[in-house]
């Protein structure tokens, strides 16, 4: 019972053709701003990935359209190898002086959102920017789901594939009457992009070229600017107010804007998530204000609430601008930033970090377990958004939530051969393992990641890849019983996709009819 | 459900009943230092001790039968609560600080055997004083080996019965008792003092250090009466036995019992103690060799080093050698990490407990198979017996309660604008029972600079992290004052 291994070329190579589409726009853009070497690189990559792709995909016929569990991660990793180390492909010819491993490490950082560069702000062409804006763009919302959304008759799983790779927990029943969900969501997704654009090439503070890279980078929580000096360099209210804004809305459950189109404003309210990620965003960044207020870094409140709030959100949305100079801050508002970015946003979104319903989940069950401990046989039920959740879920969610704490400590370890003091080893993993990807720690101020060797950023560019796809679907690729399901001793069933996987799955099936072809319903995270 | 208040009145006495004539002993060696001020405190805290104690003791008598759930956790609250606040007066009393606060945080960090300190100037202090700080560690080790034993039969009852890390009567005790048990473990405690005390009086040592360096070692607690603690006495010899009681007294005190004489090697079988070593093995193999290539260390000089230290924080003891602070980062990242692990269980040793931390890295594994086989039933065992889910719950209920403690501590005091890395393995260090942390509470440093505000936060952590967290956080529950709601 080997893997479906076909399936898993063909989709490598749909991605490649993908990318072969992703690396037009910075072609012509490179030919506007006359760079001849990146416009060669471009038009390069673009034969390259066209025809590889193109040539493997028609060649490879699918003989066996039954993904298995194992299929659905194993075409997930190799698909999002695939952007990485293709994707890389660019920095390296653009005549950055960047080493290979270099280039995979900011081709990682843009797929997987972590939006952090070692590229400076010399040495960056245009048109190399606008490609990294893009694959955070398409890293965002999941490249198969894009895959999935936009060809349902390839007849395979997208369901086993969209579990792999968007496995948030999905807490409330989306009854769906919508057909082809993910479709619906990549319109949002490309409205809140379009709507963001148009809202910041009106204002005079950005132009057209800026706008299109921060408006790629904001509404995937990307946080990728071309200055040095983040957001600092507009300095402008209304372009922090539409950036914290669309931020905001990208880190909130996609399938709430379900609710909104259907007008059931009612599950809106209801969204227990919702109103705890909104609390815990104004409650820090009052407290942050007030902190820095007291300290005197800023002249008055409004300055210094202007700055904590797009600084919050930025950090709890995992996006990472930095709107201000917060490494001068006070400990506290850097401790307070710290957990934030632990936390990440709302879980079917386009942030990382352990997730909003994860830590509700976590300190629900720190209570239940004090109750538990007074009233030994008692049985209480977790309950989120009015409805409780199945103890095999809640098993899930406290194991993801050891399982991402065991993996900083082990990053921490790793990270902290090279790191200059702790804070900054601390920081570092932690940025870049729930996708910050926003340097934090004194001591790497100045040259940033590039104060990593290249092996160490090889694994930095692993562990933005585990963060995005939340730790397992990596992490069973060192699991022996992965490659050889067959050798443990308990043979457990390897379920076939049409039975429901409602433990971890973002998809649910509309009926048992319909799912066999092509509709489902997909969140993303 | 009512609380059985006369039982519980009447426990409480006993206990203080116990206390109040230790406090004598402070009083003699005040007096054979000549230090007759603070003699006379510790002679009158005795006395104020002993007579509310043994009025409330008449006026209830002894009473029999199995406690609950609920009156032993008040019974711990009155004792281990309360007790540090009247033994702090006493510090404030005799002069070690001005502020009451610092003379709380220091008593509770004795009581907690963490060995964290606000007093700068060690030796300037009276004598007498400084042997009570050290006694109060000592018999805080003893006092929280008595009540994780009382603890025993409610805990069994209520099904949580993993705080010993494995089932006592699993060791071949057949027909086991408290009483015994306890008593056993008692005569253990004592005899490792005396072995301790005389090996370090051999080493040169004066009967006062002596005698102060055994109340740190045995209680793993690491008070001393130095400001560089072991390092004063730069005699390897110290540093060894120092080293040996540490290990011994951070494996679990009722294995040491339960296991025959003739084959006490065997205690290695014991998968606590076996993973205690491997991590105290590894740890020390790989910051050797860190320091042997990024530091100027030799090769001898480096092991000396990584084992002492890596045991002594293993330990939760926090005595020192060196200051690791100096050391490469990912040398000190290891100890950073070591901070959060702790001892065996059934020892004096705080931290999370190795025992939870191997189920802890079952559960990982076992939850990554349940994402490729959703179907597949997986047990997590434990020294091949099954684990139970109650217990899993509780396991992890406590994990993620200590996580949360030392991200709450480690917010609550970064107001003193200290760098996080301060901040956090400072509270780490706290909620662990280990005394040292890093930066600005490096070894042979001292807590006198945080607030009075963080000093409360700190000495918290150290209650809760000495009383398995859940035995002080219930107390805040709205179920534990209203059962039947």
């Amino acid at each position: 019972m080997g893997l479906n291994k076909r399936l898993i070329i063909k989709m490598s190579s749909l991605i490649l053709a993908i990318l072969a589409l992703g690396t037009i726009p910075p072609f012509i853009c490179a030919a506007y701003f006359h760079e001849k070497l990146c416009m060669a690189a471009f038009g390069f990559c673009t034969i390259i990935y066209g025809i590889i792709g193109l040539t493997i995909y028609r060649r490879t016929k699918i003989t066996n359209r039954n993904i298995r569990i194992r299929d659905g991660y194993m075409v997930v990793i190799a698909c999002w190898l695939t952007a990485c180390l293709f994707g890389a492909l660019p920095y390296y010819f653009c005549g950055q002086h960047l080493t290979f491993i270099q280039s995979i490490f900011e081709s990682t950082a843009g797929f997987t959102t972590t939006g952090s560069s070692i590229l400076t702000e010399e040495t960056a062409t245009n048109s190399l920017i606008l490609f990294k804006a893009m694959s955070i763009w398409l890293g965002g919302m999941g490249i198969l789901v894009l895959v999935v959304s936009i060809l349902p008759n390839l007849g395979i799983g997208g369901q086993a594939i969209a579990n792999a790779e968007t496995p948030a927990p999905r807490i409330e029943k989306t009854s769906t009457r919508i057909s082809d969900t993910a479709k619906i969501l990549y319109i949002m997704y490309i409205s809140f992009t379009v709507i963001e654009f148009i809202l910041l090439a009106a204002s005079r503070d950005m132009d057209i070229y800026n706008s299109v890279i921060v408006t790629l980078s904001t509404v995937s929580t990307g946080g990728y600017i071309q200055h040095a000096a983040g957001m600092m360099y507009y300095d402008s209210v209304y372009v922090e107010t539409i950036i914290t804004t669309f931020t905001i809305l990208a880190a909130v459950n996609f399938n709430l804007y379900f609710y909104a189109i259907s007008r059931r404003f009612k599950e809106i309210f209801r969204d227990t998530e919702l109103r705890v990620f909104l609390g815990i965003l104004l409650i820090s960044s009052v407290a942050i204000a007030l902190n820095l207020n007291a300290a005197g870094i800023y002249d008055n409140m409004l300055t210094s609430f202007r700055h904590s709030l797009t600084q919050v959100v930025c950090f709890a949305s995992t996006s990472g601008f930095q709107f201000a100079d917060f490494m001068s801050w006070t400990s506290f508002a850097k401790t307070l930033l710290f957990f934030l970015m632990i936390m990440g946003g709302c879980a079917a979104s386009t942030a990382g970090g352990i997730k909003v319903v994860r830590v509700i989940v976590f300190f629900k069950l720190i209570s239940r377990g004090i109750v538990k401990r007074l009233h030994p046989r008692s049985i209480v039920a977790v309950r989120i958004s009015g409805s409780s959740l199945e103890q095999k879920r809640v098993t899930q969610i406290a194991t993801f939530i050891m399982t991402f704490i065991f993996t900083i400590v082990v990053s921490l370890l790793i990270i902290s051969i090279e790191a200059p003091d702790l804070e900054s080893a601390l920081g570092t993993c932690t940025s870049i393992l729930t996708n910050t990807g926003q340097v934090y720690g004194t001591g790497l101020q100045e040259l940033g990641y590039n104060y990593f060797s290249d092996p160490m950023k090889l694994f930095l560019s692993l562990l933005m890849i585990g963060g995005r796809l939340e730790l397992f679907t990596v992490m069973l690729l060192f699991v022996p019983g992965f490659w050889n399901p067959n050798r443990k001793k308990i043979r457990s069933h390897l379920t076939p996709i049409t039975s429901p996987l409602s433990d971890t799955s973002a998809v649910q099936p509309l009926s048992s009819r319909r799912l066999t072809r092509y509709s489902f319903t997909v969140s993303f995270s | 459900m009512g609380l059985n208040t006369s039982r519980i009145l009447s426990i409480t006495s006993n206990v203080y009943l116990v206390i109040a004539p230790m406090l004598l002993i402070p009083a003699i060696v005040s007096l054979v230092y000549k230090e007759f001020k603070t003699a006379v405190i510790f002679s009158l805290a005795a006395i104020l001790l002993f007579v509310p104690a043994s009025i409330i003791k008449k006026r209830f008598g002894s009473s029999k039968g199995e406690l609950t759930m609920r009156e032993g956790m008040l019974i711990i609250a009155l004792t281990w609560l309360l007790f540090p606040f009247l033994a702090a007066f006493i510090f404030l009393i005799a002069g070690a600080s001005s502020s009451y606060v610092s003379c709380l945080f220091e008593a509770v960090s004795g009581i907690t055997t963490t060995g964290a300190t606000v007093l700068n100037h060690l030796e300037s202090l009276p004598k007498g004083l400084l042997f009570f700080r050290s006694m109060l560690q000592w018999a805080g080790g003893l006092g929280f080996l008595a009540t994780i034993m009382i603890l025993i039969p409610i805990t069994y009852k209520s099904r949580n019965g993993l705080l010993l890390g494995y089932d006592p009567a699993r060791l071949g005790a057949k027909n086991f008792t408290i009483k015994h048990i306890v008593t056993k473990v008692g005569g253990l405690y004592l005899s490792l003092s005396a072995v301790v005390c005389v090996l370090l009086l051999i080493g040169g040592m004066s009967v006062y250090d002596a005698v102060v360096h055994t109340f740190g070692c045995v209680s793993t607690g690491g008070f001393s009466s130095y400001e560089e603690n072991i390092f004063h006495f730069h005699s390897d010899y110290i540093y060894s036995v120092i080293f040996v009681f540490m290990f011994i007294c951070s494996i679990s005190y009722m294995l040491i019992i339960m296991t025959p004489k003739k084959r006490i090697y065997t205690i290695f079988i014991d998968s606590q103690v076996k993973l205690f070593t491997l991590v105290l093995v590894i740890a020390t193999v790989i910051i050797c060799l860190d320091l042997m290539i990024n530091s100027n260390y030799g090769v001898f000089q480096a092991f000396k080093y990584s084992c002492f230290e890596s045991l002594s924080i293993m330990s939760t003891s926090g005595y020192n050698v060196t200051n690791y602070n100096t050391w490469p980062e990912f040398s000190k990242a290891i100890i950073f990490i070591l901070l959060f692990i702790g001892g065996c269980a059934g020892s004096t040793a705080g931290g999370i407990k190795i025992f939870r931390l191997s189920i802890l890295l079952k559960l990982i594994k076992t939850s990554i198979g349940t994402r490729l086989h959703p179907n597949a039933i997986n047990e997590v065992s434990y020294d091949d017996k099954s684990v139970g889910g109650n217990m899993v719950s509780n396991l992890v209920n406590f994990i993620f309660l200590y996580v949360a403690m030392i991200l709450a501590g480690t917010l609550a005091i970064s107001f003193d604008n200290f760098d996080i890395a301060t901040n956090m393995s400072a509270s780490a260090s706290c909620i662990g029972n280990i005394g040292p942390g890093f930066n600005m509470v490096a070894p042979f440093g001292s807590y006198s600079v945080f607030s009075g505000w963080s000093k409360c936060v700190l000495s918290f952590l150290m209650i809760c992290g000495r009383l398995e967290l859940f035995w002080v956080i219930g107390l805040f529950s709205r179920h534990f004052w209203n059962p039947n709601r």
